[in-house]
């Protein structure tokens, strides 16, 4: 309902503030873009989350400064974060101090490329970089060699880099023929290779990271309905690949030594005819 | 028809006749620069001299919104929507606060507003763009203006 008088101090600040005048067109653009971002996060809250909504006693007022999230938006913030999809820890802190204009996209997929993260990516999928693209491309241009870091790492498995065929030589129709037929982990095996690869054609696994904690210049989409329904089902069905994937890598990881025999017999079976 | 009068020579354009200086109408780049003023258009007309008629000074059809006038002409009157959006929002929160029953519908009309607040914004400055390029030039001041 419609009032005159302001029921609390932000309320009547946010009014007064109101008397500004704008004449000029950047200013006015500037002004709406704002308005546009505090009435599309109360609109979704209310479209998403009605109970949440009706149970909130969250001002929908920025208590200091108009260019920051009320409380009640910043609710709806971590409500997303709980039940739709992931928002980035950078995510969340800069929605304390400044307006997000759009959801950025936090890249969720097997990234292991920055520094340092070969050392925290789990035995398991150090073990299938060199069954991807991507990941033998790495290996091959690392210094010092990647081959030989991967030989110290799973040598002891006998598993070497030499072993295992180059991606180019296999048959991917065939690889994916004998993956269906196995009732073993392993028949995740052609999923993870994309994920690896960053070719699952779903956008929070194929996306990579500048900086995978502060990400300025991530992708992100505008605050609608739209997005929010794409970005969910695009995260479900991400969800579920990165569960088929985190099986196969616990199965290698269960018993490494025969387990990487088995995969790479399944490899060497695959290979294009010579 | 009688096409000369005390040094001046007969000029149709559009119609209407103008007698002007023979001394700027026997050349055509100096009769275009003194019809310019009353058409900017007619910078580039087209000249028809044929003996004993009247000269006549056609404009050339040009691409729309090619000349400098031709944007002025085209160039929106109204004001901004988006600050025409701006000051409706400001008038309404006076009153109700952040309006949050009608968040939905207020969301939408204020992406609309952007939207034809920035193609407005960019007309505008295509205009002043266009403004800011042409070069001046110096036109004779016809007889009776």
């Amino acid at each position: 309902m419609s009032h005159l008088v302001p029921l609390s101090m932000a309320e009547a600040i946010y009014s007064l503030s109101q008397y500004q005048f704008t004449l000029d067109a950047t200013k006015s653009l500037e002004y709406l873009e704002t308005q546009l971002n505090i009435y599309s996060l109360l609109g979704l809250y209310q479209h998403y989350f009605p109970n949440e909504w009706k149970a909130s006693q969250a001002t929908i007022y920025s208590p200091t400064d108009i260019d920051c999230h009320s409380p009640r938006e910043l609710e709806f913030i971590v409500l997303i974060y709980a039940h739709l999809f992931p928002l980035s820890d950078w995510t969340i802190e800069t929605a304390y101090e400044q307006r997000l204009h759009s959801i950025p996209i936090t890249p969720m997929g097997i990234d292991w490329t920055m520094d340092g993260e070969i050392e925290h990516l789990k035995d398991g999928w150090q073990l299938l970089l060199p069954f991807s693209h991507n990941g033998r491309c790495w290996l091959d241009d690392i210094d010092p060699e990647g081959s030989d870091w991967f030989d110290s790492e799973f040598a002891i498995y006998e598993i070497t880099y030499s072993n295992i065929d180059h991606p180019d030589k296999i048959d991917y129709k065939k690889l994916k023929r004998q993956c269906h037929n196995l009732d073993n982990p392993l028949k995740f095996l052609p999923l993870t290779l994309k994920l690896l690869d960053h070719e699952t054609k779903n956008l929070w696994l194929d996306e990579y990271a500048d900086d995978y904690y502060h990400q300025p210049h991530c992708t992100s989409l505008p605050w609608s309905k739209a997005s929010i329904d794409f970005l969910t089902r695009k995260w479900q069905q991400a969800d579920r690949m990165l569960n088929c994937a985190a099986n196969l890598i616990d199965w290698l990881e269960a018993d490494l030594k025969p387990h990487a025999q088995i995969l790479l017999k399944l490899w060497k079976q695959a290979s294009k005819p010579r | 028809m009688n096409t000369t009068n005390s040094n001046k020579l007969l000029v149709i354009y559009e119609g209407q006749q103008h007698w002007i200086p023979e001394a700027i109408a026997v050349d055509d780049q100096l009769l275009r620069d003194a019809f310019t003023p009353l058409c900017a258009e007619l910078a580039n007309a087209d000249i028809e001299r044929q003996p004993g008629e009247p000269i006549h000074i056609i404009k050339k059809p040009g691409k729309k919104g090619a000349s400098c006038l031709d944007f002025l002409i085209v160039a929106p009157e109204e004001i901004n929507p988006a600050v025409q959006m701006c000051y409706q929002m400001r008038q309404r929160q006076v009153v109700t606060g952040i309006d949050w029953q009608n968040a939905e519908q207020l969301s939408i009309q204020i992406e609309e507003a952007i939207a034809s607040g920035t193609k407005f914004s960019h007309s505008i400055n295509q205009t002043l763009k266009f403004l800011k390029a042409s070069i001046p030039t110096s036109s004779v001041i016809l007889e009776g203006f």
